[in-house]
C-alpha cells in the first residue's frame, strides 16, 4: 500500500467518489474529451463517399432555395441588399444548434456500453458532441467568408465580437446538451420533442427576417419574450457586427448571455445529479 | 441519494491496510414493466405515486473489507450480484444504501473493449480507450508501443476494429487495461476469451501484479483459475454473502 499521500489522492480522480470536484475531473479527462471529439468526427465521415463536403453542400442547398424563393416572392423589400450574407449570418448559428442538439440528446444512449462499463466523468459526452460540430461551423464560416469577399466586405476591428458571440452560443449548446441528454435517459421521447422543437424554432428565430421587424410588429413585452430565444440576440449581434460594422446591442446580447449562463448552470446541476443513475436506466 | 455514499478514503478511515471497504451496501433496481411517459409520469409524481415498478435487490446488507495486496475472487450463480459488486467498487454503479470506500486507483475491466468503436482502427481505439481510463496524452504516447507489443497485433493496428476477431479485440482490451497501471484491478470474466497462449500471458501479468502488492478483485466461473490465482473467495447467492473464506474452503462448499 504505497503512495497514499495527499498529492496522489488528488490525482486519483478516476475513482468512484461522488463527493468530488467535477470541474477538476473534466479537466483531467480533457484528452479523453479530445479523443471523443475525434471519434465523432471520424466515424461520421469514414463511411461516406462525399465526407466533409456534406457540411458545405447542406447550407448551400438551403441558401440556394431561400434565395430562389425570395427572388420570386417579394412580400416586402428585402431586409438587406446583401441577402445571401444576411441569410448566412442567420443560418450558421441556427445550423450549429440544429446539428448539435439531436446527437447531444442521444449521446448517453449512443454510448451505453461506455456509460455502463467504463468509469469517467460522463459530462464529457455531451460536451464532446457539441465541440465536434465546431468543424462544421468553421466550414460554413468559410462559405460566409467567400460571400463576404465577393461582396467586398472587409474585416474591421468590430469583428472581434464574432468569436465572443459564438462563445455565447457554445454555452447555450453545452447547457442544453447536458439537460437534454440527461432527460433522454429517463424519457426517450425527448429526442422527438427536440426534433419538433427545431422545426418550430426556425420560425421564432430571425433567420429569414431581421430582428427589427419583430420589434416593430409586436408589443414590447412580447418582444422581450421573443428575445429569450438566445439565438435572436446571437444572430442580431452577428448581423450588426458584419453587415453594419456596429457593436452588438448591449441588452440583446446581454440577455442571450444571461440565458446561456443559466442553461449552463442548470445543465451542469441536473446532469451531475442524475449522472450516477444513468447506468441503471440504459 | 439518502444514506448512500461512495468516497475516496484514506488509510485511517479504512482501517488497518484495507483498500476497499463496503459497509451495509445494498443495490436495488426498479424493474419497469411499463414504459414511462413524460406527461403521465409527471402527473404521477405530482400525486406522489411515482416510484412504482417492481423492486429487485441485486445486493443486500453486504459488508466486505479487502486488504491491500489481497486477491479475491467472487463466485456465485447467475444473478447472484457478482457484476453489481464489481460495478460498485469500480464506480459505475451507485449504491442504494450503505457506503463504498475505495483507497486506490481502480483499473476496471468490466467488459473488454467497452470503449472500442468498430469503425476506428486499433491505434485510434488504443488512444480512445486509454484516455477514457484516465491517461493523459503523454502517458498514452509513452505506453503505446508497449501496448501494441503486448497485444501482438502490430500488423493489424491500422485496421478498423470491425475486422478483428473477438479474440483479437480481447487482446487489445487487456493490453490497454494492464498498462494503465492500477492499484486495484477489477475483472469480470474477461479471461474466458482469448486463446491458450494469450491466457497464459494474462495469468503471468496478473501474477506480476500480485507480486507488486496490488489488489485484484475478479469474477470467474472457472474454479481452476480461481484456486490458482486467489487465496480468498467470496460466494454470493441471491444478492447476499453466503460464504467468505479461503479459496479451498469456499470452492469446496460451492462446488457441492
Amino acid at each position: 500500500m504505497t503512495g497514499m499521500n495527499g498529492s496522489e489522492m488528488s490525482f486519483r480522480v478516476d475513482l468512484s467518489s461522488r463527493s468530488r470536484n467535477l470541474f477538476h475531473e473534466v479537466w483531467v479527462y480533457r484528452f479523453a474529451l479530445w479523443n471523443l471529439v475525434l471519434k465523432d468526427f471520424k466515424i461520421r465521415y469514414r463511411n461516406m463517399s462525399l465526407g466533409v463536403a456534406w457540411s458545405v453542400l447542406n447550407p448551400l442547398v438551403m441558401l440556394g432555395v431561400l434565395i430562389l424563393v425570395f427572388s420570386y416572392i417579394r412580400l416586402t423589400s428585402r431586409p438587406h441588399e446583401n441577402f445571401a450574407v444576411f441569410l448566412l449570418l442567420g443560418m450558421i448559428p441556427l445550423n450549429f444548434l440544429s446539428m448539435t442538439l439531436p446527437p447531444a440528446t442521444n449521446c448517453i444512449i449512443d454510448n451505453a456500453a461506455l456509460v455502463k462499463k467504463v468509469i469517467f466523468p460522463r459530462h464529457i459526452l455531451p460536451i464532446s458532441v457539441v465541440l465536434a460540430q465546431i468543424v462544421h461551423v468553421l466550414i460554413q464560416v468559410g462559405i460566409l467568408l467567400i460571400f463576404l469577399l465577393f461582396s467586398r466586405i472587409a474585416p474591421t476591428a468590430t469583428w472581434i465580437w464574432v468569436p465572443l458571440i459564438f462563445l455565447v452560443e457554445l454555452g447555450v449548446l453545452i447547457g442544453c446538451g447536458m439537460i437534454l441528454s440527461a432527460a433522454n435517459v429517463y424519457y426517450r421521447d425527448t429526442l422527438y420533442v427536440v426534433q419538433s422543437g427545431l422545426t418550430v424554432l426556425f420560425w421564432f428565430t430571425p433567420v429569414i427576417y431581421p430582428l427589427s421587424i419583430v420589434k416593430l410588429s409586436v408589443e414590447p413585452w412580447l418582444f422581450n419574450v421573443y428575445l429569450l430565444n438566445p439565438l435572436a440576440g446571437i444572430i442580431d449581434s452577428l448581423r450588426r457586427v458584419i453587415l453594419y460594422d456596429q457593436p452588438p446591442e448591449v441588452l440583446t446580447l446581454g440577455l442571450s448571455t444571461v440565458v446561456a449562463v443559466l442553461l449552463l448552470g442548470v445543465g451542469w446541476l441536473v446532469f451531475s445529479k442524475k449522472e450516477p443513475y444513468f447506468a441503471d436506466k440504459i | 441519494m439518502t444514506g448512500s455514499d461512495v468516497s475516496v478514503a484514506n488509510n485511517e478511515e479504512l482501517g488497518d491496510k484495507a483498500i476497499i471497504r463496503l459497509d451495509g451496501v445494498a443495490k436495488m433496481y426498479r424493474l419497469n414493466r411499463r414504459r414511462q411517459f413524460l406527461i403521465h409520469d409527471a402527473f404521477r409524481r405530482l400525486l406522489g405515486r411515482a416510484g412504482a415498478g417492481e423492486e429487485f435487490w441485486a445486493l443486500r446488507d453486504l459488508n466486505l473489507t479487502i486488504r491491500a495486496g489481497e486477491s479475491l475472487a467472487i463466485v456465485g450463480g447467475n444473478g447472484a450480484g457478482k457484476s453489481t459488486l464489481l460495478g460498485l467498487v469500480a464506480g459505475t454503479v451507485a449504491p442504494t444504501h450503505g457506503k463504498v470506500r475505495v483507497g486506490g486507483r481502480v483499473g476496471a475491466l468490466l467488459e473488454l473493449g467497452a470503449g472500442f468503436h468498430p469503425d476506428l482502427t486499433g491505434e485510434e481505439n488504443i488512444f480512445l480507450n486509454a484516455s477514457l481510463l484516465g491517461l493523459q496524452r503523454k502517458e498514452v504516447e509513452e505506453k503505446f508501443v508497449k501496448i501494441v507489443e503486448y497485444s501482438e497485433l502490430k500488423d493489424f493496428i491500422q485496421v478498423p476494429l470491425r475486422n478483428y476477431s473477438s479474440g483479437m479485440q480481447v487482446r487489445l482490451g487487456f493490453a490497454v487495461a494492464i498498462h494503465i497501471d492500477p492499484e486495484i484491478l477489477i475483472m469480470d470474466e474477461v479471461m474466458a476469451v482469448g486463446d491458450q497462449s494469450f491466457q497464459a500471458k494474462c495469468t503471468k501479468s496478473i501474477r506480476k501484479f500480485q507480486e507488486e502488492g496490488k489488489t485484484i478483485l475478479f469474477v470467474s466461473h472457472s474454479p481452476g483459475l480461481v484456486s490458482m490465482l486467489c487465496q480468498r473467495v467470496v460466494w454470493l447467492e441471491h444478492g447476499r454473502l453466503k460464504m467468505d473464506g479461503s479459496a479451498k474452503d469456499v470452492l469446496a462448499a460451492y462446488q457441492q
